[in-house]
């Protein structure tokens, strides 16, 4: 079952007078137990698609989509009050760095306490309220793997490592017991061994929890072991999405298949000094966005019908968006 | 000819031009600039375009109101003083003394400020923490103290004044030039410098000067304002200009006798330093929002 | 924490000296004769092997005595008047501490809020009107608005009255040097009337002093409310759904007050101008208004003593509240810790 359905999704800004559209047509959506991921180049929007659901756009923003809803209800449609109530329980959200994402000058602890939601809390007089939010942090905490708890609770975030304060915001997110939990770019400088331990533990959550996770960022190596579906999203374009054994099977779409191919495979027998496989050219400026597919400057495969906008075709749940498709032949 | 260029020409402003339209964007700024140099034309032109000298004692027209009063005659369009002297004729000067002492002022103190503040940012150690503890000494007495020390030691008199306000006026830029060397000191594109062979004096007026200016802008016009409010401070209480310059805090202290039947002797000069204030604090201000809004964009 | 009131108690200690230091040089840099200059004309009669001890020996044995008599509570004698001068400013500071105790009373119980009102509503209506009258406010020069309100208020209006502490009429002995608080402690029959009139002696001057630095804490508050309102935390709490209220108490309101403390210690500096100012527009007895008359009458010892005391009472003050500031504050290990 879907829950969260994006249809088409537009966001303008105005810019010297122009309206620069700086996400075009995205669509996406998020199954139940489902495990998504959104992969694109930096500046391709993907942190904005985030803002997009939770909200948090400066108004100086215009949103438009034929469909953004969550469990069937419109999110742009409906009250503040009701959209803040989804985004407390529903939907949690983790961004990039912990370490800005936490109050510089209050303990773990009571960052922790106060997000527990007042539903989960038993007890009348305050100090069994206290004692009960306790317990359920303890056992989120435990959870998500901080081993010393005790310790790690009563410090403030600077004097914690940055996988220590990621797994604390991920706790922080589940401690409401959302369904979606969205990762905006969690494992962003971390060393290697650290980011396998979040992404198992993402994996972990999925599995036991029945959490949906919409997995943003630009590691393909380490998103595509784990996720169970994937859009592919370049310069404010969904260029392909589908099953992610599909998608990597046979990419339909010339950037997926470059972004496949420039993951660095070590096997044995790479030729020595071979080169390594990237499009040419760089992701363009919002300033100068080409006109139709925007990937038509840089893409091989690109002719004339590329000056318009592909619209979205599918196989089998795969969709593409491309006038020249990897599994059709180019005259 | 028609027009071949196919590619647009990217046009990126420099950070200063890029405050500067931040600056223009905002219209009550614009219009304290307008009033600064209103004020800066005043005290440039005036002096040359008044009929009466500040000096001289008109005994017939003693304690004139201004034009607009009943008893005021329109020779003197602002009045006269105690003395006879014409209100507006002493304004001119008054402003012109004013302004350009603040601003010499602000300038050497600037100068004075920047070089410690490099050579304390730029060492570290013993030499550095001297100086920091001297001149954090410096910026915590209070203005009048410094003053009082100057005159005591010096006697009194505008250029004493200068001195003293001059003085505290340092460790502000001392400090604001440490800060900022000490940040980008740190900071790669410096280090980039260094391993290319770049001597420290190299360093300061190539990499890290264009980058400061634009604080020390900031900075020197809130130490304009600062100073145009202690030298008028200073001149009122008759420990600067002395008696005889038509100084804007003299002319004021002169008229305390006569307060009460003439009431805008006190009013004037006071009114014309507080706009001057006025208008640097809103220029001042405003460059700092222009500033702040280009770093974050 | 204990470290930081290390550096603090180090630091008061080194500037205190540095103080006494300077206030001794001064005696050299003062017109006139060094010794008398130092020790006064009585002290030097009392005391003539002293004298000629400390004219043959160095600079350094002349310190040491100089430290000496400013520990036994012998500051020097004036050349005004002829009295010494530490029991004399030890009379007079108390008036002027009170004066800048209640303008920066006032400021920051006014200041405050009102920076924190004009913080959140940052670039609306609100906000324009506190940003305007705020700038407007400190422009003024305060010997002018200090004359204005006499000119309107006393004069004019003849509400209050214009000098003084308090009217000649009462009598209230000197006990602590606080007017309000020795009104209380004596037993005169006319304690309510005089309460009353020395509010309305204290009203003036205190609003003169505080109306300049209402205008600069409102302004402080209002950048640190707005740059907090900014950071990605604020933001993170507000996308996780946290009611508003306790956003607004637990995290906004600590960490917009935290950097705020030091601003503010600065400004005591200028305030102590202001003050010192006013005393001498009001005729408050105080400390600046008794070192300006010094500096017109060229009363040396008097100079140096006053300077002595009033830039002791600042750095200790400043220093303090700087010291206090960071004591509180979780978050100055900050940048001790490895950035990652």
């Amino acid at each position: 079952m879907i829950i969260l359905d994006i249809k088409n999704l537009t966001l303008e800004i105005e810019s010297n007078g122009v309206l620069i559209k700086a996400l075009d047509k995205v669509s996406l959506t998020v199954k139940e137990n489902e495990i998504r991921a959104l992969v694109g180049e930096t500046g391709s929007g993907k942190s904005l698609i985030v803002r997009a659901i939770s909200g948090a756009l400066p108004p100086q923003w215009i949103v438009t989509a034929d469909r953004l809803t969550w469990r069937g209800e419109n999110l742009l449609t409906m009250k503040q009050a009701q959209r803040q109530a989804i985004m407390r329980r529903d939907i949690a959200v983790i961004f990039q760095d912990p370490m800005a994402a936490l109050d510089p000058s209050s303990r773990l602890q009571e960052q922790l306490l106060e997000s527990v939601p007042e539903e989960f809390v038993e007890g009348r007089y305050w100090w069994e309220r206290n004692r009960s939010k306790m317990k359920i942090a303890k056992q989120i905490l435990a959870r998500v793997g901080i081993e010393n708890v005790a310790q790690c609770i009563n410090k403030y975030p600077h004097e914690l490592s940055l996988d220590i304060c990621q797994k604390f915001m991920i706790a922080l997110a589940l401690i409401s017991q959302p369904t979606l939990l969205i990762a905006d770019d969690p494992t962003r400088g971390m060393e290697t061994n650290i980011k396998k331990q979040i992404l198992a533990l993402f994996t972990h959550l999925n599995k036991t929890r029945d959490l949906s996770i919409l997995f943003v960022g630009h590691d393909l190596l380490a998103i595509s072991a784990m996720a169970h579906s994937m859009t592919v999203l370049y310069c404010g374009q969904t260029v392909e999405s589908g099953k992610m054994k599909a998608l990597r099977k046979r990419p339909l779409h010339p950037y997926t298949k470059a972004l496949l191919d420039s993951a660095p495979s070590f096997s044995p027998d790479l030729q020595p000094k071979s080169r390594l496989v990237a499009l040419d050219g760089t992701i363009p400026t919002l300033q100068h966005l080409p006109i139709g597919c925007r990937l038509g400057p840089r893409c091989p495969r690109a002719a004339k019908e590329c000056v318009q906008a592909p619209t979205e075709r599918s196989i089998n749940e795969h969709k593409y968006r491309c006038h020249y498709p990897l599994h059709l032949q180019v005259v | 000819m028609p027009d071949t260029s196919l590619y647009e020409e990217e046009h990126y402003p420099t950070p200063l031009q890029a405050t500067w339209s931040e600056f223009r964007q905002r219209h009550v700024a614009v219009a304290g600039l307008g009033i600064l140099i209103f004020f800066i034309i005043m005290a440039i032109l005036g002096p040359l375009l008044t009929p009466f000298e500040p000096t001289t004692q008109h005994t017939d027209a003693v304690l004139l109101p201004p034009a607009w009063n009943d008893n005021g005659s329109i020779l003197h369009i602002l009045g006269t003083d105690a003395l006879g002297r014409d209100m507006l004729t002493r304004l001119f000067y008054g402003t012109q003394i004013t302004l350009f002492s603040s601003i010499i002022t602000v300038l050497v103190a600037l100068c004075f400020g920047v070089i410690l503040g490099v050579i304390a940012g730029m060492s570290a150690g013993l030499r550095s923490s001297f100086i920091n503890h001297i001149l954090d000494i410096l910026m915590l007495t209070p203005t009048l103290l410094i003053a009082i020390i100057i005159m005591a030691m010096l006697g009194t008199g505008l250029t004493n004044a200068m001195l003293a306000i001059g003085l505290a006026l340092i460790p502000r830029f001392v400090h604001v030039t440490r800060d900022f060397v000490r940040q980008e000191m740190s900071k790669d594109y410096i280090l980039t410098a260094k391993l290319d062979g770049a001597t420290s004096s190299a360093l300061f007026i190539y990499n890290i000067l264009p980058n400061m200016v634009e604080r020390l802008i900031v900075q020197g016009t809130l130490a304009i304002s600062i100073a145009i409010l202690d030298i008028s401070a200073l001149g009122f209480l008759n420990l600067g200009a002395q008696t005889l310059m038509p100084e804007l805090g003299v002319m004021i202290a002169d008229a305390l006798s006569t307060a009460y039947i003439a009431p805008w002797n006190i009013l004037l000069p006071g009114l014309a330093i507080f706009l001057m204030v006025l208008s640097v604090n809103i220029v001042g201000d405003g460059l700092r929002s222009a500033h702040r809004n280009r770093m974050s964009h | 924490m204990i470290n930081t009131l290390f550096r603090f108690l180090n630091l008061t200690f080194i500037t205190l000296c540095i103080l006494v230091v300077l206030s001794f040089a001064l005696a050299y840099f003062f017109p006139g004769d060094t010794w008398l200059n130092l020790f006064g004309a009585e002290f030097i009669q009392d005391q003539p092997t002293l004298m000629l001890v400390a004219e043959q020996t160095n600079v350094l044995m002349a310190f040491w005595y100089y430290i000496q008599a400013l520990l036994e509570g012998e500051w020097g004698v004036s050349f005004a008047t002829g009295n010494a001068l530490y029991p004399e400013i030890m009379r007079l500071l108390p008036a002027t501490l009170e004066l800048s105790l209640y303008a920066i009373t006032i400021a920051l119980v006014l200041g405050i809020p009102l920076g924190f009102i004009a913080g959140m509503q940052y670039h609306k209506k609100i906000d324009n009107i506190f940003m305007s009258s705020s700038m407007v406010m400190y422009s003024f020069p305060v010997f002018w608005l200090a004359l204005l309100l006499i000119l309107i208020v006393s004069l004019q209006a003849q509400w209050l009255p214009m000098s003084g502490r308090l009217s000649l009429l009462f009598d209230i002995p000197h006990r602590t040097g606080f007017i309000l608080l020795d009104i209380w402690l004596s037993d005169v029959p006319y304690k309510q009337a005089a309460l009353y009139d020395a509010l309305q002696h204290l009203i003036l001057p205190t609003l003169s002093v505080s109306f300049i630095a209402f205008a600069v804490f409102l302004r402080t508050t209002r950048r640190s409310v707005a740059d907090v309102l900014q950071t990605e935390y604020i933001k993170c709490a507000q996308t996780r759904g946290l009611p508003s209220s306790t956003i607004f108490f637990r995290h906004v309101l600590r960490n917009a007050l935290l950097p705020v403390l030091p601003l503010l210690a600065l400004q005591i500096s200028t305030l102590m101008t202001n003050v010192m100012i006013v005393e001498t527009i009001f005729s408050w007895p105080g400390i600046g208004d008794w070192l300006i008359q010094a500096i017109y009458e060229r009363d040396f010892p008097a100079i140096r003593a006053g300077m002595l005391l009033v830039a002791m009472v600042v750095v200790v003050m400043t220093l303090s509240l700087e010291c206090l500031s960071q004591m509180i504050d979780p978050t100055r290990d900050r940048f001790a810790y490895a950035r990652h």
